[in-house]
């Protein structure tokens, strides 16, 4: 229904206060970089359009407070969220102990068929690394969610994290459709159905 | 409520009407309004008979009506000269473009108000007022005097209204403004004897104030009412009779049409409110100030102008405000009766409609609830405010070569440039502040609010802060001290946060970190939370000492109560975020529709405008200039910018989508504000003006804004690409704050802007409710979800035991099926078996049937046996012959032997040879031999 692009997903940004999620969406959003970002107060809000298997995906990137007593406001953009990017800082242990109170976050307001994404911001700080690869790793494994380690400073892999947040819901919601098929084969009235309703949720999310 | 939608019918029931008089032509005018005018008085006078209070009307009555006739046949009368001049104003209105008439109005008629004030305050000044309600005074101490009456005389409005709801018809302002006009005049002629009368016109104009102030009912006691009546009208009118309105505005902005009141002349000036509009009042207030306040003089001088309609009037809160004072006096003697049955605290009902005086009561109530000990530490505190503002001034002043006298202040007043300079600073004024803020604020709050929306000085601005909130203390010096060198578990986040921080230089960041420190360590609540250091780094700017910044930072946290905003849960941002929605959506429906449909909520831009007072991402300028507003209002007043932005920028807003809008929210909003758009602007309304008709506004700015902005709503599809433009522009520059018009910015906020501690309050009772039903909510669907959680696994273990249970089915079922199988076998083996044991049996019966046959051959054996045993012994007796026989057989060979060697001694072989009966063989093989002969005949 609308030209400029084929998907719109929407993405939210979680984790500790500090662990640079404004600077990810900076790198990701307008290749830029700023060490000392103002601090988020509240949600901050950026929109980047990328090509994925030819198609024009529309990301809009929700960046939320990190302090813990915004989770008040932050706590509502969790529901609309087609995907979840929790972001820790590789030298700050205390920010990866966090990501399993934000995964509880997530189970509590988030939809339960809502995509997650690991990364470990921060790694060009290679001499104050505290939280090792294969720790984080094996933790994204056991919680079923792919990994990443980005960089916001040098942009390594800031560029992935987001894509494979994208491609993961593109694949998911194809996997959906395919679904969707398939029961229409089964049932006809019932593909009729599913289809109207597959477009009513995504012209929710073109606004 | 109740009255803003039966004024919503009269403006209905006047429509047509008003449409029948939009089409004469202007030169009718003149005309149409002298007969109006009549029309009006006469309806207003049989009405004005049905409303009266049952004592007063009757005297009240007889005066009106002759003073309605005097109106309209004596010529010689004053009543008549000022009817003139109404007229007379219109038709210069006509001539004077969109320059309302309201504006002349409300001088006029605040000169008459003030005189008739005048007039009254004498007889009333002898302690009456004290007599009345002695608590309270004790209370407020030396403060009430001037309030008491106006807060009393609005509750008395307000049970006057109750009184008449029902019977309220629309009335004409403008007679009762004559007829006021009238009596004030008539009091003057007349002496102090006859104050019966004097205290009856006053009664009479109460009660007819009551009556015109229905439809704006609000303005009285709930100032904000009339805001949502506005803009009821005013929103769908703006787009769709833009240019109607606009026409219409210079013809029936005019007092003088009354039935007009109802619709046009409240839908324009609400057009100033909610779009830009062509007019609004400037500043009633601050011409009371300027002009001399006193009797005849002031009126016949106010003659030239035009009174206004109560209504326009009522819009101003300066002017309500006025009102009340005014009436303070005359009222309590009046009216012992409805005093006394007013239990409610003054200075709360007075707190009701003003956010200073709101802001005072509470500043002196946390006073007076501290112990003596602080007490004197503050007194203490104050006086050294004062002798470091007292030096600092003499310095000032001495290097300034003005001298600052009443007048010079005066004439600063009417200036509302951002070109002041120290030399115009009115240092008297400041100076007052100083001494006495108390009284400041009792006695002239306009001035006040006026100053304090002109900015305080920068070089006292720290000084100020203090002394109005009250913050400068031992106390809080002490405690700084002795905090500043604990530790804090927020330091970490404290230290992250202070790099990201706007307006912060190098050499502070560490004054602003320990202020930040000391403060979590003081309110272990708060503790920290992100955007306090925002609000720190603006007051640590303005302050002499890390202690001092600490002293005030507590006082916004617990007195103007900042703190709730910080809390877990931020309960205060919540309540503020819905107040400002409530606001938005009364102001301009049609904008917080539009908002609301582009599912922007106000948690996505206006959250960092509260938790920062603005710090976030506007200008320095700006921020300190609103926390001027904060310290005198309260941080309420954070409202009124947040709404003034959104309104300005309204056209604009409904221009975008959702992105767009929301990084424009969050980033440009205060672009209007900068010089580059206000110059577009003034050059577009330049333009507009010219081509349409002249234009002899003032050059003030925010004049000229307005007269743009309205050209703003003619020229909508104009402007916005070009406002967009100026603004993409803009974006790309820093923010400085010499680009920006901060005076206009706050004088727009505080002018247009008016938000009442009363509505403010209902909101927050709305908010009350919604949040506790929200709360009810979210904990069932917290339990809710506890429930499902558990059911799910539930559901998920008994998936797991249904998928075992079908598993052993699955193999019991195989087995069954093997065992079948199997069964199936045996009994076929069975079969077979059986029939085995059948043929077997039958067999075997045949061997039994033979057996027990008598059987030939049955005694076989036992003659074999017998046979046997014959045979046996027998082969006995043979064999025990053939031993015989052998014995003989050798006895006979040896006989033989020997006769051979007798006999034949050389041939004894030829004898054994020729033996023919017994061979000569060995004696076992001829013993075998024999065996086999004789079992030869036995088997």
């Amino acid at each position: 229904m609308n030209s400029e692009y084929d998907y719109l997903f929407k993405l939210l940004l979680i984790g500790n206060s500090g662990v640079g999620k404004s600077c990810l969406l900076l790198r990701f959003s307008d290749d830029t970089y700023t060490n000392d970002y103002i601090s988020t107060i509240g949600v901050d809000f950026k929109i980047k359009t990328v090509e994925l298997d030819g198609k024009t995906v529309k990301l809009q990137i929700w960046d939320t407070a990190g302090q813990e007593r915004f989770r008040t406001i932050t706590s509502s953009y969790y529901r609309g969220s087609h995907g979840i990017i929790i972001v820790y800082d590789v030298t700050d242990q205390e920010s990866f102990n966090s990501v399993k109170m934000w995964l509880q976050e997530i189970d509590r307001y988030a939809t339960s068929t809502v995509l997650k994404l690991l990364v470990g911001n921060k790694s060009d700080m290679t001499d104050k690394r505290v939280v090792e690869y294969d720790v984080a790793k094996e933790f994204a494994e056991q919680n079923k969610m792919p990994f990443l380690e980005t960089s916001a400073l040098d942009s390594t892999n800031v560029e992935e994290a987001f894509l494979t947040m994208a491609r993961q819901i593109k694949e998911s919601i194809s996997h959906q459709q395919q679904i969707e098929m398939k029961s229409g084969n089964d049932d006809k009235s019932g593909n009729v159905n599913l289809k109207g309703q597959s477009l009513a949720a995504s012209s929710s999310s073109c606004c | 409520m109740s009255e803003s939608i039966k004024g919503e019918d009269k403006k209905l029931h006047f429509e047509n009407t008003d449409q029948d008089r939009m089409e004469l032509d202007h030169e009718d005018i003149q005309t149409d309004t002298n007969s109006l005018v009549k029309e009006t008085i006469d309806a207003q006078v049989s009405e004005y008979e049905d409303f009266g209070d049952a004592n007063d009307s009757i005297i009240d009555q007889n005066d009106v009506k002759t003073n309605q006739g005097e109106v309209q046949k004596d010529t010689n009368r004053p009543e008549n000269k000022l009817v003139d001049d109404v007229n007379q104003s219109l038709s210069n209105m006509k001539t004077n473009d969109n320059q309302s008439i309201n504006t002349i109005g409300n001088e006029a008629f605040k000169e008459i108000l003030k005189s008739s004030d005048e007039g009254d305050q004498l007889p009333n000044d002898d302690g009456v007022n004290l007599n009345e309600e002695p608590d309270k005074v004790l209370m407020a101490g030396d403060y009430i005097t001037d309030n008491i009456g106006g807060e009393s005389l609005e509750e008395d409005h307000e049970s006057n209204l109750a009184n008449i709801k029902n019977e309220e018809t629309p009335n004409a302002t403008i007679l009762d403004v004559n007829r006021e006009e009238h009596f004030n005049e008539e009091l003057e002629k007349e002496d102090s004897n006859l104050l019966a009368i004097e205290i009856n016109n006053q009664h009479a104009f109460h009660d007819i104030q009551d009556n015109d102030s229905i439809n704006t009912k609000g303005e009285n006691n709930a100032g904000d009412d009339i805001n949502t009546n506005l803009s009821l009208t005013a929103t769908p009118e703006k787009d769709d009779v833009e240019y109607s309105n606009q026409e219409n505005q210079t013809t029936n902005l005019t007092p003088q049409l009354p039935p007009r009141k109802g619709s046009m002349s409240l839908d324009s000036s609400n057009l100033t409110k909610v779009a830009p509009g062509p007019s609004s009042p400037p500043l009633p207030s601050r011409n009371r100030v300027a002009v001399p306040v006193s009797n005849n003089v002031g009126i016949k001088n106010a003659v030239h102008n035009v009174p206004p309609t109560l209504e326009t009037e009522m819009q101003s809160e300066a002017f309500r405000k006025n009102l009340g004072f005014t009436n303070a006096d005359v009222i309590p003697p009046k009216l012992p009766s409805r005093n006394h049955s007013k239990n409610t605290s003054i200075i709360s009902s007075a707190a009701e409609i003003n956010l200073i005086v709101d802001r005072f009561r509470k500043t002196s109530h946390n006073f007076q609830n501290e112990n003596d000990v602080s007490k004197e530490n503050l007194k203490e505190g104050r006086c050294i405010l004062r002798s470091s503002y007292s030096t600092l001034v003499e310095r000032l002043v001495s290097d300034s070569t003005a001298t600052n006298n009443e007048l010079a202040s005066k004439t600063e007043s009417e200036k509302s440039d951002q070109e002041e300079n120290i030399m115009e600073i009115d240092w008297n004024f400041w100076s007052e502040v100083v001494d006495d803020f108390s009284k400041v604020t009792r006695d002239d709050p306009d001035k006040l609010e006026k100053m304090i929306t002109d900015g305080i000085p920068p070089q006292i601005r720290g000084i100020i802060w203090q002394l109005i909130s009250n913050s400068k203390s031992k106390e809080f010096t002490e405690i700084y001290s002795s905090l500043i060198n604990l530790e804090s578990v927020h330091e970490a986040a404290i230290r992250r946060d202070i790099r990201r921080t706007n307006f912060i230089p190098e050499d502070k960041t560490e004054s602003l970190f320990s202020v930040m420190k000391a403060y979590s360590l003081y309110d272990k609540e708060v503790g920290y939370t992100q955007g306090m250091a925002f609000i720190v780094a603006p007051l640590l700017l303005n302050c002499e000492s890390e202690a001092d910044t600490f002293g005030l930072l507590i006082r916004l946290m617990n007195n103007y109560e900042l703190r709730e905003l910080f809390l877990p849960g931020m309960p205060g941002l919540m309540l503020m975020l819905y107040q400002f929605d409530r606001l938005i959506e009364e102001s301009s429906p049609q904008l917080y529709n539009y908002l609301t449909r582009q599912s922007i909520r106000s948690t996505m831009y206006a959250t960092q405008w509260f938790l920062t007072f603005f710090a976030y991402r506007f200008p320095l300028g700006f921020v300190i200039r609103i926390f001027d507003i904060v310290f005198v209002e309260g941080i309420e007043a954070i409202l009124k910018f947040a709404v003034i932005l959104m309104l300005k920028n309204e056209d604009h807003i409904l221009s975008l989508k959702f992105e767009q809008l929301l990084d424009f929210l969050k980033t440009e909003l205060f672009h209007y504000y900068s010089y580059e758009s206000i110059n577009e602007r003034a050059a577009m309304s330049t333009k507009n003006n010219n081509s349409i008709d002249s234009n002899n506004s003032t050059d003030d700015v925010y004049d000229s804004d307005k007269a743009d902005a309205q050209s703003v709503v003619q020229n909508e599809l104009k402007m916005v690409p070009s406002s967009h433009s100026t603004i993409k522009r803009t974006v790309t520059k820093t923010i400085r704050d010499s680009e920006y018009d901060t005076d206009l910015f706050v004088h727009d906020a505080m002018n247009e802007v008016h938000i009442t501690p009363i509505s403010l309050q209902r909101y927050s009772n709305e908010y009350k409710d919604i949040h506790e039903l929200e709360q009810q909510k979210e904990q069932q669907y917290e339990h809710m979800r506890i429930k499902n959680h558990q059911l799910h696994r539930e559901v998920k273990k008994l998936e797991h035991d249904y998928t075992q249970l079908n598993r052993e089915h699955v193999s019991i079922a195989n087995e069954l099926i093997n065992n079948r199988l199997k069964n199936e076998t045996l009994i076929d083996e069975n079969n077979d078996l059986r029939l085995t044991v059948l043929t077997l049996k039958r067999q075997l019966e045949e061997e039994v049937r033979k057996q027990s046959l008598p059987n030939p051959d049955a005694a076989l054996p036992n003659d074999l046996k017998y046979d046997l045993e014959q045979a046996m012994n027998r082969n006995r007796e043979v064999m025990t012959e053939n031993m015989k026989l052998q014995d003989k057989i050798g006895d006979l060979e040896n006989y033989i032997e020997r006769l051979k060697a007798i006999r034949y001694p050389k041939s004894p072989s030829k004898d054994s040879n020729s033996n023919p009966v017994e061979p000569a063989s060995p004696p076992s093989g001829g013993w075998s031999g024999f065996k086999k002969v004789f079992a030869k005949p036995t088997s």
